[in-house]
C-alpha cells in the first residue's frame, strides 16, 4: 500500500514524503515529538490539582476536591479560552509533562552553568565594520590615537545595523559573537579598541564598553534547563534506529504505536 | 616641465618651499621639476608598506599622511605630517625601514613624488649638507625602540610614539654625519646620548650607543655617512628614571644621569681599532649541488660573519626537508634564522643597482634561484657568497639581472632580502665540548 500526500497540484509519495522531511530538516523534530509523546510523556503522572495549577496558578490547597467541581471547573476555563474540555484538558496535561520531564534536570544546572560560565557573559561593545581595509585601519587610527569619536564614525561608516545606533552593540552572551571579537572580550579592558578583526568580508573595530560577567538567574537557569533537555532529547532520538519501511496494512501506523511506560532516565545526558 | 599637468604644476610651489628643498639652486628646482609625479592615494592607502625600501621621496601636498610605528609594537602612530613635509628621503641615508606610511584622514591624499634614485643623485650633489638638519619621526622612534629592546631590563618608559613627538618638537635630536677615518673627525657632544641612524658604512647596527668615534668600524665603502643621532642626555636620563615625560617648563638637570650612564656603558661597542680593517668574507663550499646545501652554506656564510655559533650538520640532517620547502618565501628564512639566535626581517627593495645600495648588509637574496649572502651592497660593487660561485664580487648592475623579482612594479622590479643582524643576546662562544654537556 502507498500513501500520497496532495497539496495543490504536488503529490508526494512516501518515499518522497521521507526525502522531503530530511531535505527540510523536519525529520529530527518529527521523531524527537513522536519519541516525546509515545515513549516518554505517557509514563510522567499528571493529577487534577496539576492541572487546576496549571490553569490558574493558584495554590494546590484551593483545588476544588470533589470530581464534579474538578469538571465544572474545566467547563468554565475552556469557556473562558474558547475550546474544548478535552482540548484544554490535553494541552495543559502535555504541558505539565513538559514541566515535570524537564525538571528533572534541575540537578545539572548548576554544574553545566559552571562547566561554560564564560559563554554565558555578556557585553555591551560599540562595533564599526567595513568592507574595506584600508579604511577600517585608518578609521582605528583616528579613533585610537587622534581622538576622534567612535560614535560619530560608527553612524557614518559602519556598513551594518549597528551604524543606526552608533555603533553600540548588546548586551549580548559572549558565546554568540564570533570567536575573533570574542577573544579580545574575554580580556575584559573596557574601553580598550580592538581591530580591525576580519570575520569573512568584513572589518571590525570593537570597542568594550561594559562586561557582565553571568550569574545564575532564573532566566539562565530555564536556559540552561531547556538546553539541556533539548540535548538529551537529540541523544536519545539518535539512538534509536530508523529506516522507512514498506509497510503492509496489518502493521501499525503511527497512531497504533505502543505508548511507552519506561521511566525516564536523565543521567544519559552526563555522558552526552 | 611642459608635460606637466596643471594640477601637478599648481603644486609644485609647495613642493619648492618645503624646507628641505628651499635651498636647492634653480638649475636643480627646475631638474626636479620635470621629474615629479603626482600622486594619489584613498583614505587609509598604504603608500609605503613595513618592510619595504621606499621607491621614491613624497612631499604631501594635500591632506595628511600617518607615519606607523611596526606591526610588533602595535602599529602606534608616530606622526601625522601635513602639507609641505616630505618622507622616504631617509632611505639614501640610513639603509633601514621601519613601519609603514598610509594616507591619514578620510578625504584623499596627494603627494608629489620622486623616484628615489633621482632624489639620491640630487641629495649626493647638494642636499646632503642639508639632511644633517633634518630628522625624520620615525627615525627617532626606531632608535627609542631599537633602545628599549637591546636592554637587558624591562625599562618603565613612556610611550614611545610620544617620546619621540616631544624630542622633535623640543629640539632635543640633532643629527651628525660622518665618512669614517679620511673625513674631519666631527665632535661628538657629551649632551648627546648619540645612536647610530644610518649604518650604511658602517658595522654597526642601527640603534647602537657610541661615544666616541673610534667606536665607527668604518671599513665599507659607501657614498653616504654614517649618521648618527644625538638625543639630549638630561631629557633621556630623566625619562630613564622617572619613566614619564618631563612636565611642561620643566628645565632639565643633569643631575639624575647615573642610570643611563650605565646603560650607555653597558651598550657602547667593545670593537678595538685593531679589528676594524680585518674584515673577512666567509665562503664554505658546498657538499653537493642541491638547494639544501645552498641553505646550509647561506647560514654557514652569514652566521660566521657575525660570529654566531653554527654547525651545519645541524641543518644538513632535515636536508630532505629542506628540498620540499617553499624557497621563494623568505618568511622561512626568516624562521632559520631566528632559531640560529640572530634577528631577521624581510625587506622588499627595488632590484636596480640603486635600489641594491640602499639595502642593509649583511643580508640574503636568492640569486639564480638559489639563497645567497649579501657582504656588501655599493654603488660600484657588491660582494657576495653562493654556494654555487663561492665569494665574488661583481657589478651591481651584473648582480640585478640574477635576483629573483616576487613583484614586477612600473617604476622597477622588486625583489626580497631578508636582513640579517646579532641579537644583544646571541651567543658569541663556538660550540666545543662544553656544548655536548647537555646530551650526556
Amino acid at each position: 500500500m502507498t500513501f500520497y500526500l496532495r497539496f495543490g497540484n504536488l503529490q508526494l509519495n512516501d518515499q518522497q514524503l521521507y526525502d522531503a522531511l530530511v531535505q527540510y530538516g523536519l525529520l529530527d523534530p518529527l521523531l524527537e515529538r513522536l519519541f516525546l509523546d509515545f515513549e516518554v510523556l505517557p509514563s510522567i503522572s499528571v493529577t487534577d490539582t496539576d492541572i487546576f495549577e496549571r490553569l490558574t496558578g493558584l495554590n494546590r490547597t484551593e483545588a476544588p476536591v470533589e470530581s464534579q467541581a474538578f469538571e465544572a471547573f474545566l467547563l468554565e476555563q475552556a469557556q473562558q479560552y474558547d475550546v474544548s474540555v478535552s482540548v484544554l484538558k490535553s494541552k495543559a496535561i502535555r504541558e505539565i509533562q513538559m514541566s515535570k520531564l524537564k525538571q528533572q534536570f534541575e540537578p545539572y544546572i548548576e554544574s553545566s552553568f559552571l562547566q561554560s560560565k564564560s559563554s554565558y557573559d555578556q557585553v555591551e561593545f560599540s562595533l564599526i565594520q567595513t568592507s574595506n581595509i584600508e579604511l577600517a585601519q585608518e578609521i582605528l587610527f583616528l579613533i585610537r590615537d587622534d581622538g576622534f569619536n567612535f560614535h560619530d564614525f560608527a553612524a557614518q561608516h559602519s556598513e551594518g545595523a549597528e551604524r543606526n545606533s552608533g555603533g553600540k552593540v548588546g548586551p549580548i552572551a559572549v558565546s554568540s559573537l564570533p570567536d575573533a571579537i570574542a577573544s579580545v572580550f574575554h580580556s575584559r579592558r573596557t574601553g580598550e579598541i580592538y581591530g580591525p578583526i576580519t570575520i569573512g568580508s568584513q572589518h571590525c573595530i570593537v570597542r568594550l564598553e561594559r562586561f557582565y560577567s553571568a550569574s545564575l538567574t532564573e532566566a539562565l537557569r530555564s536556559e540552561i534547563r531547556t538546553a539541556l533537555f533539548a540535548r538529551w532529547l537529540s541523544a536519545q532520538v539518535r539512538a534509536i534506529p530508523h529506516q522507512i519501511v514498506r509497510a503492509e496494512p496489518s502493521i501499525a501506523s503511527v497512531p497504533q504505536l505502543t505508548k511507552g511506560t519506561n521511566s525516564v532516565d536523565v543521567t544519559a545526558i552526563e555522558s552526552t | 616641465m611642459s608635460h606637466l599637468s596643471n594640477q601637478t604644476r599648481s603644486f609644485l610651489p609647495i613642493l619648492f618651499q618645503a624646507r628641505l628643498f628651499e635651498a636647492l639652486s634653480p638649475e636643480t628646482c627646475r631638474r626636479l621639476a620635470s621629474k615629479v609625479v603626482l600622486n594619489q592615494f584613498k583614505p587609509g592607502e598604504i603608500i609605503q608598506a613595513e618592510g619595504a625600501v621606499p621607491m621614491a621621496v613624497r612631499c604631501v601636498v594635500q591632506g595628511q599622511v600617518r607615519i606607523v610605528g611596526s606591526a610588533n609594537q602595535g602599529t602606534p602612530t608616530v606622526a601625522l605630517l601635513n602639507e609641505g613635509d616630505i618622507f622616504g628621503w631617509e632611505a639614501c641615508v640610513r639603509k633601514t625601514t621601519c613601519g609603514s606610511i598610509r594616507a591619514a584622514g578620510l578625504e584623499e591624499v596627494l603627494t608629489l613624488s620622486l623616484l628615489i634614485d633621482d632624489f639620491e643623485a640630487i641629495a649626493l650633489s647638494e642636499l646632503l649638507p642639508t639632511l644633517i638638519h633634518h630628522i625624520s619621526p620615525i627615525e627617532v622612534y626606531e632608535l627609542l625602540t631599537r633602545f628599549c629592546d637591546s636592554i637587558p631590563t624591562r625599562l618603565n618608559l613612556p610611550n614611545l610614539a610620544e617620546l619621540s613627538r616631544y624630542i622633535l618638537s623640543h629640539d632635543c635630536a640633532i643629527a651628525a654625519h660622518w665618512f669614517g677615518e679620511l673625513d674631519t673627525p666631527i665632535h661628538l657632544s657629551a649632551d648627546y646620548t648619540w645612536f647610530v641612524s644610518g649604518a650604511g658604512a658602517t658595522d654597526l647596527t642601527v640603534g647602537t650607543i657610541v661615544g666616541r668615534l673610534d667606536q665607527i668600524s668604518q671599513f665599507k665603502r659607501s657614498l653616504m655617512p654614517v649618521r648618527l643621532i644625538g638625543i639630549d642626555r638630561n631629557l633621556l636620563a630623566s625619562v630613564v628614571s622617572t619613566g614619564l615625560l618631563p612636565a611642561p617648563n620643566t628645565t632639565l638637570s643633569s643631575s639624575s644621569n647615573a642610570v643611563l650612564e650605565q646603560l650607555e656603558n653597558l651598550m657602547q661597542p667593545l670593537i678595538t681599532p685593531s679589528k676594524k680593517l680585518n674584515k673577512v668574507y666567509p665562503s664554505h663550499s658546498a657538499h653537493r649541488a642541491t638547494f639544501a646545501e645552498s641553505v646550509v652554506i647561506a647560514f654557514w656564510n652569514i652566521c660566521e660573519y657575525l660570529n654566531v655559533p653554527y654547525r651545519p650538520e645541524l641543518l644538513r640532517q632535515w636536508g630532505a626537508s629542506l628540498e620540499t620547502q617553499p624557497r621563494h618565501q623568505m618568511n622561512w628564512y626568516v624562521g632559520i634564522a631566528e632559531a640560529f639566535g640572530l634577528s631577521a626581517q624581510v625587506v622588499k627593495f627595488p632590484a636596480t643597482p640603486m635600489g641594491l645600495a640602499r639595502l642593509q648588509t649583511p643580508a640574503i637574496v636568492m640569486v639564480d634561484a638559489v639563497p645567497a649572502v649579501l657582504y656588501e651592497a655599493e654603488y660600484d660593487r657588491v660582494i657576495l657568497a653562493s654556494s654555487k660561485h663561492g665569494l665574488t664580487q661583481i657589478l651591481p648592475s651584473a648582480l640585478v639581472d640574477r635576483l629573483t623579482v616576487h613583484d614586477r612594479l612600473p617604476e622597477a622590479p622588486i625583489s626580497l632580502a631578508v636582513v640579517l643582524a646579532r641579537q644583544p643576546q646571541s651567543r658569541t662562544d663556538q660550540f666545543g665540548w662544553w656544548w655536548l654537556i647537555g646530551f650526556f
